[in-house]
């Protein structure tokens, strides 16, 4: 879909689309679907149909496309003897009544929670979990007595009442409950004792807010005086609370033991329930094949361990939509329609998707190995797919980018054009999925403005927003990404040419059609290739929170889920201020590098998980922190305890076990236990699976230090060796041997003489020797990566403009190529040849303007850039220009740099490269010199040419041309320049003659026309001395020699500017005249 | 400083001698000297003209105010200090003002603009001054016409001056100056007793590139001051030259080409500028110098640098040859440095020019001696002498007394030792143009003398000598 402006950010297409010659010419891609198709009719003798129903309601189930396409039949379950397992994927929760029999309030709305899931055979299921309601902790007020729960109960149930404006619900109790409980906070180590705390359990999870709201400003209960109160995990949602108490992950297996949960009505038939929608809790709700009603403190949840770790076969769905824009215009929802629909559906752990269909507006000619669902009205066509959509009943959906454009686009089209069933896509039968805007703000993503289409029951697993989280790239675009990690490459369809391709016959629309499931098989291909799918779901089961939150909401989340798991099991509560995130800690200790250009062998020791381990080794955690006075309260021994360089003091684990550490060890051994498996793992997709989950443990383990924000560490000092550099968590050390061999064992005793000095777990690992090394800076290094003496593996750089996706690719392929020369080829002087070929290339105008594209995110609305950013005002730009192709928010903004006149602010240079392009405008080289090449260059060429000399041979040489004539050159402009000197004294003068004083500015009638000339007398003369470069140095003093792009440009630019220069001097000169009454206008 | 006119027979015969001619030239040793910059002030570094020259002025009435109310305390004591704005008719008072002066025939710009208009083309003249000149005091909100002691003749705009005197009632508009003054002279850092005697050469205006240049006694300098002249004292002598100080004007006037700005680019396009083979020349010239000795060279109003005062050094790239040693030091315009701790300053000499052009005085060196007593090298910039567009300082006012004051690019050689009234000792030095008189200027930084020392180019039949003459 080419006309989804999402991942904008890739070159403009070179292909176009051949429409001529496609039925000679089948694609590839066509090959392989019809491919796909033979296969399938191996296994199958049956040929399907298509059931022509009238228009399947989106009551029913079956809209009776064909038989394969839907789920498997339910198999005959007996509540009292069979026990119903499935794997939870989804899990929320709404507002209910009581259900007889199960726990909880038995008056008023309660919250119920919903789980959907598979079961190992495919089928659907939604349990509703009743009775388990929130709570949240308040610590008792000094002198609370046990008895006086009642009293405090009531007066809170009156405060919430009457906060209540409006009782819309119905609640008749808020306040459920107030128990005595002994807890301890996790802040600070307490001598491991236990204080009173009171569990408030309210009856709607927003209910906490206001009783939060109540307690927190101060809260009288009767008998005692005023008093605020903290609360405690008062901010926990709502899921996770449920999940922490029942001790669900996400993604994990539940069991519903035999005799512990009701069937509703209806389950077993599906196709023909009923569809009044009766008053009674108990008929079912959901499209789902089996539906039950179960009490929180019946089901059983499964660790994902062993057995438990299966995965079920879920449905994938992967669509693309495409619609017929007017030319020139983004389409828009309530002008354009929707043409074609491709949908590719795969069950989990199968390698092709089972269905293949395009959904087409006008006839379309056939497509082998897909199936062509042709409608005559827009109208029929969506609701039809409405219809598939919910027949399917897939448990993940997915695409690229559908979640702020096909979605969106879908939804608001049905509405245009009344499609009333269309909207109900979710699991559940009367909600219908409704728009809303969302803004989401990270650290790791920073602020992107998102479209959210609720689904219940399934998950929205979008491509792109995944590609955006986990990986930085330069584009996004589908044609991009695929060529990045599948390396195959798809065509780009203008989106002016779509609506020709649909405007002309069916074998125009067959070529649409191919193109558009091309477009919904890639995501799913992508996610296979990155196991996205595996690794999202290891990490929710890992972290404990629901699928769905790893995609919608922050870092955080993720360790509270765990943070309160473990809390729990100790009786411990966690305040509801922020946990202190340090929101700036120094960061560990940096031996100053020593830099330069090593030609032998630097061996390079690490830590290995450097601050989970010490965090581990120190027992470093909240519940063991401890102050002066608590030290000296509970007579701890200086044997009891540490200080950390930073100055804070930790309890032993001999006095209290810290509780991060505790989860830490469990995540790293628990990695440790995936990765022993993996190895004896022969399955591929079981060890995709293990792969995914070690790796999901380890960024755990990691992001508990960053919650912490905990500043640790520190390297001692290595003295058997000289160190060159120390960072973070690494040492490399130049051991003075020569060859990678000699390092190596010298590296490897060295880790373990030192690994025994360090408290256990802290360990330090020889991995690897760079020769030769190239250190630059802090985090700023290149070399040649050796683990086996026997070849280097790798280039490995780091902190090095190969990778940063603000600057243009010309910045990373000549640092790519300088430093292959330098360290591969060890040729120092090619890599300085090759860099000054670049540049006079570039100064020549011989670069490719794709190598010249600089990308950056539009990450916030315009107005609140506080500074102009190039690539926002370009953005206002193309908005102007061309509303369709503007770029949004979130998107990369790819532009080119162009030369403007003199003083032109940089951020008004940008431009569009295709713009750029079409109307050739000249590019600022000078600019790609100074911005992008120099600084990258002189950091990679000072090591090893000195820092003057690499400015020199490399920036500052002059053409070989000019330089002969460098002097006369620089003479000349200086002459022309002393002109416009002489002549700016002697006005200024001569008006301060007339105006009478020296000492004032002059303030005369005719400011305004001669404060404008004198400015651009000024700006001549700014202009011309500095910007202009020769004469830069000239009044500049002379230090430095001449620029080569300078002078290189010489003969065009300069002559230009001092023609500016002039005229405007003259019109000066003219206003001066009128100003004596001597001139005449006209 | 010995100059063997008449070189002893001995020691011209150990030229003649073939047998031992390398060994007795080769123990003689250039001095050392000990060079330090400190031109910081005068290095532009943002290069703004959106900004008009009342800054300058003002900057310069209040860093002078301070030093004028002293003197003025110290000479008429308790006398009222007044603004203008708060004088009373007929009292008598102080005034601290800067000057102005009032002058008719001042070329003006927008008359030569006029001309495009067919108006009256203006006289060309050497001088601006005429009897109609009126003097102006002026401090930052008013000014007022001066009349009697303080003299127009020899007053120049831009001077800070303290005046006793008053506004009549009977004459109002006028101040009737009784006494004037001038800042006092700032202290100086005692000169150092140096325990040899070290030289300095001045030399200015070797105009290059101009119908005027003298390439052969050029060239005799060159060897001279290289010790490719003379016999053994003399090379002996010539080896205590420990600086050289190029003030200004390498490059004759005709080398300038102002009129690119006015033709049309197609015109100008092609033409290259006047002064590359003079600026080729210059640098021939000064790295057979540097080779040998320091050299200190600064630009003058001719020199391709830019126009306005301070004139920024010479640039590198013209200078290829020469500018590879690093005993060549391209300095500013003006020009301060220390050398074996004797501070010297100087300038190419426009603003004593300028200061020609708009007073009746005639003495050079008398002028120089001015503006050490004004305490302001260059006092009619930006007035008439074309100055850059400080901001936040006026560079150009003395701070520090120094041992030697000099301008470049003079009429005729003058020296002088100038007594400061707190113990001062300052030469004043006026370097004459190389291209009209042949004459250098050595500095005996030891004594503080000063001696012109001359080439000709005509042989004198009667003379067989080629050796360098002294004109004393």
């Amino acid at each position: 879909m080419t006309g989804k402006r999402g991942a904008n950010g890739g070159l403009p297409p070179t292909k176009h689309a051949r429409m001529e010659d496609d039925d000679e010419d089948p694609s590839q891609f066509e090959e392989e679907l019809a491919l796909l198709e033979e296969i399938e009719a191996e296994g199958r003798s049956q040929g399907h149909e298509m059931m022509d129903t009238d228009s399947p309601g989106p009551e029913d189930n079956s809209a009776g496309f064909n038989a394969s396409w839907a789920r498997s039949p339910l198999p005959p379950i007996d509540p009292k003897k069979d026990a119903v397992a499935f794997q939870q994927l989804e899990l929320d929760y709404y507002i209910g009544t009581h259900l007889e029999g199960m726990p909880g309030a038995t008056k008023g709305p309660t919250p119920i929670v919903r789980m959907s899931g598979v079961t190992m055979a495919g089928n659907s299921v939604m349990a509703h979990i009743h009775g388990f309601t929130p709570y949240f902790f308040v610590p008792a007020q000094p002198g609370f007595k046990r008895d006086d729960c009642e009293k405090f109960k009531n007066a809170l149930e009156a405060a919430v009442k009457k906060d209540l404006r409006s009782n819309r619900e119905g609640i008749v109790e808020a306040v459920l409950a107030v128990d005595y409980v002994m807890k301890e906070s996790i802040y600070g180590y307490h001598g491991n004792r236990k204080v009173p705390f009171l569990k408030i359990t309210v009856a709607l999870p927003r209910l906490i807010a206001p009783a939060k709201r109540m307690l927190e400003q101060g809260f009288v209960c009767p008998g005692y005086s005023h008093y605020a109160f903290q609360t405690y995990e008062s901010n926990i949602d709502f899921e996770i609370r449920f999940m922490t108490d029942t001790n669900v992950v996400g993604c994990n297996w539940i069991e519903l033991p035999p005799d512990k949960y009701r069937v509703r009505p209806g389950t077993q038939h599906s196709g023909q329930t009923s569809s009044s929608s009766s008053s009674s809790s108990l008929s079912m709700v959901s499209r789902c094949q089996l539906e039950v009603d179960i009490s929180w403190e019946d089901f059983i949840s499964h660790p994902a361990e062993g057995e438990w770790s299966k995965v079920a076969p879920f449905r994938i769905l992967s669509f693309d939509i495409e619609c017929a824009g007017r030319r020139g215009v983004f389409p828009e929802p309530n002008k354009d329609p929707v043409i074609q629909i491709a949908n590719m559906v795969i069950r989990q752990g199968d390698s092709d998707p089972f269905i293949r269909n395009v959904f087409t507006l006008k006839s379309c000619a056939p497509v082998v190995g897909s199936k062509v669902l042709s409608y005559d009205t827009e109208f029929e066509l969506l609701q039809k797919w409405s219809a598939f959509f919910r027949d399917v009943d897939p448990d993940l959906v997915t695409g690229y980018n559908i979640q702020n454009f096909d979605f969106p686009y879908l939804v608001n089209r049905a509405n245009h054009l009344k499609v009333r069933d269309f909207i109900y896509l979710g699991r559940i039968k009367n909600v219908a999925s409704v728009l809303k805007d969302s803004m989401i703000q990270s650290k790791q993503m920073g602020k992107r403005e998102n479209k959210i289409l609720n689904i219940e029951g399934r998950v929205q697993f979008d491509l792109l927003q995944i590609l955006l989280r986990d990986y930085k790239l330069r584009s996004y675009t589908l044609n991009s990404v695929s060529f990045h990690f599948l390396q195959e490459q798809k065509e780009d369809v203008q989106h002016s040419i779509i609506t020709d391709l649909q405007n002309g016959n069916e074998q125009t629309r067959r070529r649409l059609a191919v193109y558009c499931l091309k477009d919904a098989i890639l995501p799913l291909r992508l996610l296979d290739k990155l196991m996205s799918f595996i690794n999202y779901m290891e990490m929710a089961r890992v972290t404990g929170v629901p699928l769905s939150f790893l995609l919608s909401r922050g870092q955080q989340i993720k360790v509270v889920s765990q943070l309160l798991r473990k809390a729990k099991e100790q009786d411990l509560v966690l305040p509801a201020q922020k946990v202190e995130t340090g929101d700036e800690y120094e960061g560990a200790t940096v031996i100053e590098p020593n830099k330069g250009y090593y030609d032998i062998p630097i061996a390079t020791l690490d830590f290995a998980s450097l601050y989970p381990s010490i965090m581990m080794a120190h027992n470093l955690c909240y519940t063991s922190l401890l102050n002066t006075s608590t030290i000296k309260k509970e007579e701890l021994t200086p044997d009891q305890y540490i200080k950390t360089p930073s100055g804070n003091y930790f309890c032993k684990s001999s006095v209290r076990k810290g509780l991060l550490p505790a989860i830490l060890e469990q995540l790293l051994s628990a990695r440790k236990k995936a990765k022993f498996d993996l190895k004896n793992e022969t399955d591929p997709f079981k060890r995709k699976v293990l792969d995914g989950r070690q790796l999901a443990l380890k960024l755990s383990a990691n992001s508990v230090y960053g919650f912490t924000g905990a500043q640790v560490g520190k390297l001692p000092c290595l003295e058997i060796s000289q160190v060159i550099y120390g960072d973070t968590d690494s040492v490399m050390c130049k051991f003075g041997v020569k060859t990678v061999e000699e390092a190596m064992k010298l590296g490897q005793h060295a880790a373990e003489y030192i690994s025994t000095k360090f408290v256990s777990p802290i360990k330090l690992e020889f991995e690897k020797v760079y020769f030769p090394y190239l250190l630059i800076n802090k985090k700023r290094y290149a070399g040649l990566y050796w683990t086996n003496p026997k070849g280097h593996d790798k280039m490995d750089c780091k902190g090095i403009e190969t990778v940063r996706r603000d600057n243009s690719p010309l910045v990373a392929h000549l640092i790519n190529t300088c430093l292959q020369l330098l360290l591969v080829d060890r040729n120092p002087q090619g890599a300085v040849e090759h860099a000054q070929q670049t540049i006079s290339d570039l100064l020549c105008n011989r670069i490719d303007i794709s190598q010249l594209v600089i990308t950056k995110e539009l990450t916030k609305t315009d107005d609140e850039y506080a500074g102009k950013q190039a690539h926002v005002e370009l953005a206002n730009r193309m908005q102007k220009r061309d509303p369709g192709s503007a770029p949004k928010l979130g998107d990369r903004v790819p532009y080119v740099i162009i030369a403007a006149a003199k003083g032109t602010a940089a951020y008004l240079k940008s431009e569009d490269p295709i713009y750029v392009l079409e109307n050739n405008i000249p590019i600022d080289t000078q600019y790609y010199l100074e911005n992008q090449l120099s600084k990258p260059l002189l950091r990679i060429f000072e090591p090893i040419l000195g820092e003057k000399k690499a400015e020199a041979t490399l920036l500052k040489a002059v053409c070989k041309h000019c330089k002969p004539r460098e002097s006369e050159l620089y003479q000349k402009e200086i002459s022309q320049m002393q002109a416009l000197e002489e002549k700016f004294s002697r006005l200024w003068t001569q008006c301060q003659r007339c105006q009478g004083s020296l000492h004032e500015d002059v303030l005369c009638t005719n400011l305004m026309g001669k404060e404008m000339c004198v400015k651009s007398l000024s700006q001549g003369l700014n202009a011309n001395p500095t910007s202009q470069g020769l004469s830069s140095r000239a009044l500049g003093m002379g230090e430095e020699r001449l620029h080569s792009a300078q002078l290189k440009r010489h003969p065009l630019q300069r002559v230009h500017s001092y023609s500016r220069a002039s005229e405007e001097f003259r019109s000066f000169l003219f206003m001066q005249s009128y100003h004596l009454g001597m001139g005449e206008w006209g | 400083m010995i100059y063997s006119a008449t070189p002893l027979v001995e020691n011209v015969q150990s030229f003649m001698t073939t047998d031992t001619p390398a060994n007795v030239t080769s123990n003689l040793n250039r001095v050392a000297s000990q060079v330090q910059y400190k031109n910081d002030r005068f290095i532009v570094k943002d290069r703004s003209f959106n900004r008009q020259f009342a800054h300058l002025y003002a900057e310069r009435l209040m860093t002078m105010r301070k030093r004028l109310t002293k003197a003025a305390t110290e000479k008429w004591g308790s006398t009222p200090i007044r603004k203008l704005h708060e004088l009373v008719n007929d009292e008598r008072c102080i005034v601290i003002g800067t000057v102005f002066k009032h002058m008719e025939l001042r070329p003006n710009i927008l008359k030569e603009v006029s001309e495009e208009h067919n108006l009256m083309p203006q006289p060309v003249r050497s001088r601006y001054t005429d009897t109609k000149d009126k003097l102006i005091i002026e401090d930052e909100l008013q000014r007022i016409f001066v009349v009697g002691d303080l003299k127009c003749e020899t007053s120049v705009t831009g001077v800070v001056v303290a005046v006793l005197g008053k506004e009549p009632e009977d004459d109002k508009g006028k101040f009737h100056v009784e006494d004037y003054c001038y800042q006092q002279l700032p202290p100086q850092v005692p000169r150092p007793l140096l325990e040899q005697d070290k030289f300095i050469l001045f030399v200015s205006g070797f105009e290059l590139g101009g119908r005027e240049e003298r390439p052969f006694q050029m060239q005799l300098l060159a060897d001279l001051i290289c010790g490719q002249l003379g016999d053994m004292d003399q090379q002996e002598a010539t080896a205590a030259i420990c600086h050289v100080v190029v003030a200004g004007n390498s490059l004759s006037e005709s080398t300038q080409d102002r009129d690119t700005l006015t033709k049309a680019k197609y015109l100008s396009k092609k033409t290259s500028a006047g002064s590359v083979e003079a600026v080729k020349t210059l640098d021939e010239f000064l790295a057979q110098l540097v080779t040998s000795v320091d050299v200190t060279i600064l630009p003058g109003e001719f020199d391709p640098t830019n126009f306005s005062l301070p004139q920024q050094p010479f640039h590198q790239c013209m200078l290829p040859v020469s500018s590879r040693y690093n005993t060549l030091h391209r300095q500013t315009n003006p020009c301060d440095l220390t050398v074996e701790g004797l501070r010297i300053m100087g300038t190419a000499g426009q603003p004593v020019e300028d200061i020609y052009r708009f007073s009746e005085m005639e003495d050079r060196l008398a002028m120089l001696e001015n503006t050490l007593v004004w305490g302001h090298t260059a006092p009619t910039a930006p007035d008439t002498l074309a100055c850059y567009p400080f901001v936040k300082e006026d560079p150009f006012i003395l701070s520090e007394c120094p041992h030697i004051y000099f301008a470049g690019c003079q009429q005729e050689y003058k020296s002088k030792i100038f007594k400061g009234a707190s113990g001062q000792e300052v030469l004043l030095l006026t370097v004459p143009r190389f291209s009209q008189s042949g004459t250098a200027v050595l500095v005996n930084l030891k004594s503080l003398e000063a001696q012109p020392i001359s080439f000709y180019s005509h042989f004198p039949i009667v003379d067989e000598s080629v050796s360098p003459e002294v004109d004393k």
